[in-house]
């Protein structure tokens, strides 16, 4: 059970704050994201920036470790917002909200 | 070049899979490529390769070709689709890698299609000394699943070449990049360990400074293959190591050192190493990225690559501190080396700052 983590927030929040670090880690800087926004094409994601981003929305989000390899594919913000909801404990935002 | 051959190629979009197509189609020869997620054929030089494509997929029955194809319409098949950045759930390598060789070796069965299977070096697992290309299963400890899903695939392999199949086995060490120019792709495997060390995010890692790794250009490797799929009849029930520079981790320091702005790691005892007195930051890089290199910090092995050295003409590299300057010299070019994006701490510190 995971809702320790979750501090009260909102997944909405969270969505937010992902998107802050998700720009703030972005290689490629300026780019308006949308829940489409592909973290490799669009914003310059390595695999090892990937990884980074992980890192710091763990401790900036407070979060248990999040595993990529067990994740399933993380391609979209979209994608990293679900993914650190989940870990967070909470419901998943519905994806049509995201980027609005 | 005998007769034009008609070869399949699958992972055709791999790295060195649409090297090893392009210099087919070359030769003039037809060949059509299996891909399966991407279907745009981008050679090491960043310029596209245009040769017939079939979606498929090596896991599925029949590569998930149905009735499109048929095995006897080839004349080759050369195998060379696998999984092989590390760090992946074990069944993803037992999927891709192992069942996927048996159902590239059923389906080349069926019309008993000559096939050439690209397995690696690192079969050999985690033991000191040479490897010879004659051995297989010698009762070793491998470094990660990557490895062990390609010792059982090339034990299907060789088991299908015992039972009538004709098979040969092309083991390349660490692909990097071209001999003369440096030039790869997809900087990814040693590049990411390059990275890590010379950003100066692994700065103690558990190894010896005597242990070695071996550096092979994505040219050779492709060039061996080719020759091994062209000449097929010399180079069946084979095996051939396509091997190149071979570096201490001593001469990999030397030559980071001569960067003036790169980081230079420390080797401790692997067994005095312990993850957990790491200072934070870098303890999350070696649990998450570090740590799926550890073996090829302490391996103190060489490659013997007799057979390879009779059947090809063309040279291997040998000087292994000039290769890798090649190699760091091109990273450098592209940006991936020497130009470091924001850390996770300096990135944290500026959100803190924000709210």
């Amino acid at each position: 059970v995971l809702t320790v983590h979750d501090g009260g927030r909102t997944p909405r929040q969270i969505q937010e704050s992902v998107e802050v670090v998700i720009s703030a880690m972005a290689p490629r800087s300026g780019v308006a994201l949308a829940a489409d926004t592909d973290l490799r094409t669009g914003l310059g994601y390595s695999s090892l920036r990937l990884i980074e981003l992980m890192i710091t929305l763990e401790q900036h989000l407070d979060l248990p470790p999040i595993d990529l390899a067990e994740a399933g594919p993380v391609r979209t913000v979209a994608d990293v917002v679900e993914l650190a909801v989940e870990t967070a404990g909470l419901p998943a935002p519905a994806r049509q909200d995201q980027g609005a | 070049v005998t007769g034009r051959l008609n070869v399949l190629v699958t992972g055709a979009a791999g790295l060195v899979g649409v090297e090893v197509a392009a210099r087919l189609a070359a030769a003039g020869h037809d060949v059509t490529g299996l891909v399966h997620d991407n279907a745009r054929l981008v050679r090491n030089n960043g310029r596209p390769l245009r040769v017939s494509l079939l979606a498929g997929d090596v896991t599925m029955p029949g590569l998930g070709l149905g009735e499109r194809v048929r095995a006897g319409q080839f004349d080759r098949i050369v195998h060379c689709a696998a999984v092989t950045d590390f760090g992946r759930p074990p069944e993803v390598y037992r999927s891709v890698n192992t069942e996927g060789t048996a159902r590239v070796v059923e389906f080349a069965r069926t019309a008993n299609v000559p096939l050439v299977y690209v397995s690696t070096a690192y079969v050999c697992g985690e033991r000191d000394g040479v490897a010879t290309e004659d051995e297989l299963d010698v009762g070793q400890r491998f470094g990660n699943d990557y490895e062990r899903s390609k010792l059982l695939a090339e034990q299907i392999a060789r088991k299908a070449g015992a039972d009538g199949l004709p098979v040969a086995v092309v083991r390349p060490s660490i692909v990097a990049g071209a001999a003369r120019t440096g030039v790869i792709r997809d900087l990814k495997n040693v590049y990411l360990v390059l990275k890590l060390v010379t950003e100066g995010l692994a700065r103690t890692l558990p190894g010896h400074y005597d242990a070695c790794l071996d550096l092979v250009p994505v040219d050779y490797v492709a060039d061996l293959i080719t020759d091994v799929t062209t000449r097929f009849a010399e180079a069946a029930d084979r095996t051939f190591h396509a091997v190149g520079a071979h570096l201490r981790l001593r001469d990999i320091s030397d030559v980071l050192a001569e960067f003036p702005s790169f980081q230079v790691p420390r080797y401790v005892s692997p067994s005095s190493f312990d993850a957990s007195q790491l200072p934070p930051a870098e303890r999350s890089y070696y649990e998450r990225v570090t740590s799926l290199y550890d073996s090829y910090f302490q391996r103190r092995i060489r490659f013997d690559d007799t057979v390879a050295a009779g059947f090809t003409a063309r040279r291997r590299v040998c000087a292994g501190p000039a290769y890798l300057r090649r190699l760091i010299d091109y990273a450098v070019r592209t940006g991936y080396l020497g130009n470091p994006l924001p850390s996770v701490p300096d990135v944290l510190a500026g959100l803190s700052r924000r709210s």
